[in-house]
């Protein structure tokens, strides 16, 4: 084959994967599928780590995308039963998770049309992780992204028929009300931190993930991630106190002024309200 | 867990410096299976530190932790150290193997009297005595010196197959016995040969409108293609065919008694994704919504059941098209039919769909419309009607200018006899 036709890649390297991927079963020549792996290559920025590519589902995938029938069969009898089972996993919901695939398999299949051609969501695979993983990801992006917004609207729906009465939205907290200094020191505090310590915080802290569920996504045991929470704790708070009393506040003033929850800060005006009230000796407010 | 300090939370939950641009399936798959590193891992995770949205895509679509698995160690089990009691182990089971054998060979010898007995004792089963019962067991207890491979037991029990016993050396025998009074069926018949004498012309279905001519793969060339695998006939299927009606019009739906496998349908057990790539049918999977759609029997359109083992089929003919439908007709898809064939009457009859189209067209497909055989016949007309009453007999009505024909089958579709002419 030209190794003009996908320049970006040697064709030695392209013909490779091309062998190793068994490409030619779902209908792919070298050089269409040289054309996916340039693709792939332009994004990791050279061709170096091409060879880690998970390239036979790949070549699944790109077979998929241009219509292939066996391609289609094979793709069929490995991942129908899979991405069942994952919406349901996503969904905790038997109708939810059978909606949530069923949306998935139109732009898997391609019912999106350009310039004449179908679009099938399967050629922007690209083979960095397991075809498998990667329909798991897109399952869970469509329900993070459509399905629970739309839920929730549709639920607002349903109790606005039913004649629920809805308060206006509590104003978001005022977070710009912390502490200049002490949002200052916590900053400073959280960027000496590496992205992984910050991520497994966050994860912990603000999402209620258990240790299990972090140390999945990281890798690691379960254990590795109960020791690293605890010590990030202690340091955090070692670390902003520190820059705190640097700053010139007392210790007890910046203990206190860390544990200050900003939405408690937000005016109460009722509350307000019945306080003048009484100091005025006038009824109060409903 | 100590726990962090609020302003921690407070600056975690609003982000310092922005949220950089959502990391795609792509990134976030390889995230979650440890293939990134170095930078781009790190720029990911920064994400994520920032973003609860990814954060909460990265732990929905890690796979299920596997349940924990024990290891059960006996130790000092009536004080028995561990290597004894693997030995008592392969004993006790030795033990049981050698009284199973004991067991089973005298129920084996005293097998053929009590099945007949025990055929005495069964509840009448219609009109047939039960005398006669336990005869025709008792014959069918005769063991056939050319008996077939398939090992079977004999069981009066008319809801099962009457089976035969082997011969009477065969290890089968014994397995028989040990697993008796379980029944082993036979297995399901070969398929039936190709219809004779027509000659046969396969081809698959017609590639659906939009798909992109002179693709790479070549598309659908018209050499036969199954899109979906054949699935033989088993015994549950046959005792669903014997209970569900055959041909059903379902001219209101509410009339149609559902079957065990509609039942199962209705559990949830559709697979839309299967349709929308071996039927071609680009939209269908959009339109997949549960809305009743009532039963439409004008002219030219007829609504028939059709049994498969998957799920129930209703068929239709709408606007011209063949369109089918596996959840009792709340939704409906079209099924591609080959090129140049104008389709105006379907019959489901499990595990056949049949359809008349113009020009004499007769079409034939064993596979829910995955594929599509062409049944040539004598005769002349559209093809306007065509129903069967069971596997077996059918009835097709052609028209053409001053003439209307009727065609009858006794075999399934294999040949047709010509029953009446009008005009």
């Amino acid at each position: 084959m030209p190794a003009a036709a996908n320049p970006a890649i040697s064709a030695a390297l392209r013909d490779e994967l091309f062998t190793r991927a068994r490409a030619a079963d779902y209908g792919l020549n070298a050089v269409q599928f040289g054309a996916a792996l340039e693709r792939v290559a332009k994004s990791l920025g050279g061709e170096a780590q091409l060879r880690s590519l998970k390239v036979e589902d790949l070549a699944l995938a790109q077979g998929c995308a241009a219509g292939n029938e066996h391609a289609w069969e094979v793709f069929l009898t490995r991942f129908r039963e899979k991405l069942y089972d994952a919406a349901r996993s996503i969904t905790r919901e038997e109708a939810s998770a059978r909606e949530l695939a069923d949306s998935i398999y139109g732009e898997l299949y391609g019912t999106r049309m350009e310039d004449g051609e179908r679009v099938s969501k399967l050629a922007s695979y690209s083979g960095r992780g397991s075809l498998e993983g990667w329909l798991r990801t897109v399952l869970a992006q469509e329900w993070v992204n459509r399905f629970r917004k739309q839920k929730r609207l549709v639920s607002l729906e349903e109790q606005e028929e039913a004649g629920a009465q809805f308060e206006a939205a509590p104003a978001a907290p005022p977070e710009s009300t912390l502490d200049p200094r002490v949002a200052a020191a916590t900053d400073r505090a959280l960027a000496e931190l590496a992205a992984e310590d910050r991520y497994i915080l966050a994860a912990y802290y603000l999402d209620g993930r258990t240790l299990a569920d972090v140390a999945r996504t990281l890798g690691v045991h379960e254990s590795t991630v109960s020791r690293k929470v605890e010590r990030l704790a202690h340091k955090l708070r070692k670390d902003i106190l520190s820059h705190l009393t640097k700053a010139g506040m007392g210790r007890r003033q910046a203990e206190e002024a860390m544990e200050v929850d900003v939405r408690d800060l937000a005016v109460d005006v009722r509350t307000q309200l019945k306080k003048q009230a009484r100091g005025q000796g006038l009824p109060a407010p409903e | 867990m100590v726990d962090i300090p609020n302003s921690a939370k407070s600056r975690l939950r609003q982000g310092s410096g922005g949220t950089s641009a959502h990391p795609d399936a792509n990134l976030l798959a390889a995230f979650s299976e440890q293939a990134l590193a170095g930078t781009e891992r790190e720029q990911v995770l920064a994400h994520l530190a920032q973003c609860a949205d990814c954060r909460e895509i990265v732990a929905l679509s890690a796979p299920e932790a596997a349940p924990p698995q024990t290891a059960y160690v006996p130790r000092g089990w009536f004080g028995m150290r561990p290597e004894f009691m693997r030995w008592a182990v392969v004993g006790a089971s030795a033990v049981v193997v050698v009284a199973a054998v004991l067991l089973v060979r005298p129920e084996l010898e005293r097998a053929p009297v009590q099945s007949v007995q025990q055929a005495r004792n069964e509840a009448p089963l219609g009109p047939q005595s039960a005398e006669s019962v336990a005869t025709e067991a008792a014959d069918a207890l005769q063991p056939k010196k050319d008996s077939a491979k398939d090992l079977v037991v004999t069981g009066a029990r008319r809801e099962r197959q009457v089976m035969k016993i082997e011969g009477a050396n065969t290890p089968a025998r014994l397995t028989a016995g040990l697993s008796a009074p379980t029944v082993a069926p036979a297995a399901p018949p070969p398929p039936p040969a190709s219809i004779k004498p027509e000659e046969e012309f396969r081809y698959a279905a017609a590639p659906a409108a939009g798909q992109a001519a002179g693709s790479a793969t070549g598309g659908v060339s018209g050499a036969k293609v199954a899109a979906e695998p054949k699935r033989d006939v088993k015994v549950g299927d046959l005792a669903v065919l014997d209970s569900a009606p055959a041909n059903t019009m379902a001219v209101n739906e509410s009339q149609a008694q559902p079957t065990a496998l509609a039942k199962e349908m209705d559990a949830g057990r559709t697979d839309a994704f299967a349709d929308v790539v071996t039927k071609k049918n680009e939209p269908a999977v959009a339109e997949l919504k549960a809305q009743r759609a009532p039963a439409d029997t004008a002219s030219g359109r007829m609504t028939m059941r059709a049994t498969s083992n998957v799920a129930t089929r209703t068929w239709r003919i709408a606007e011209g098209k063949l369109e089918s439908s596996r959840d009792g007709g709340k939704t409906w898809m079209g099924i591609s039919l080959p090129a140049g064939v104008k389709p105006l009457t379907v019959a489901g009859i499990f595990p056949r769909v049949w359809v008349g189209g113009d020009d004499g067209v007769l079409l034939r497909s064993d596979d829910n419309g995955a594929t599509w055989t062409r049944v040539p016949g004598d005769w002349q007309g559209n093809v306007i009607f065509i129903k069967f009453e069971d596997a077996k007999r059918g009835e097709l009505k052609t028209s053409r200018p001053g003439e209307t024909q009727i065609w009858a089958t006794e075999d399934g579709g294999a040949t047709w006899t010509l029953r009446a002419r009008v005009g």
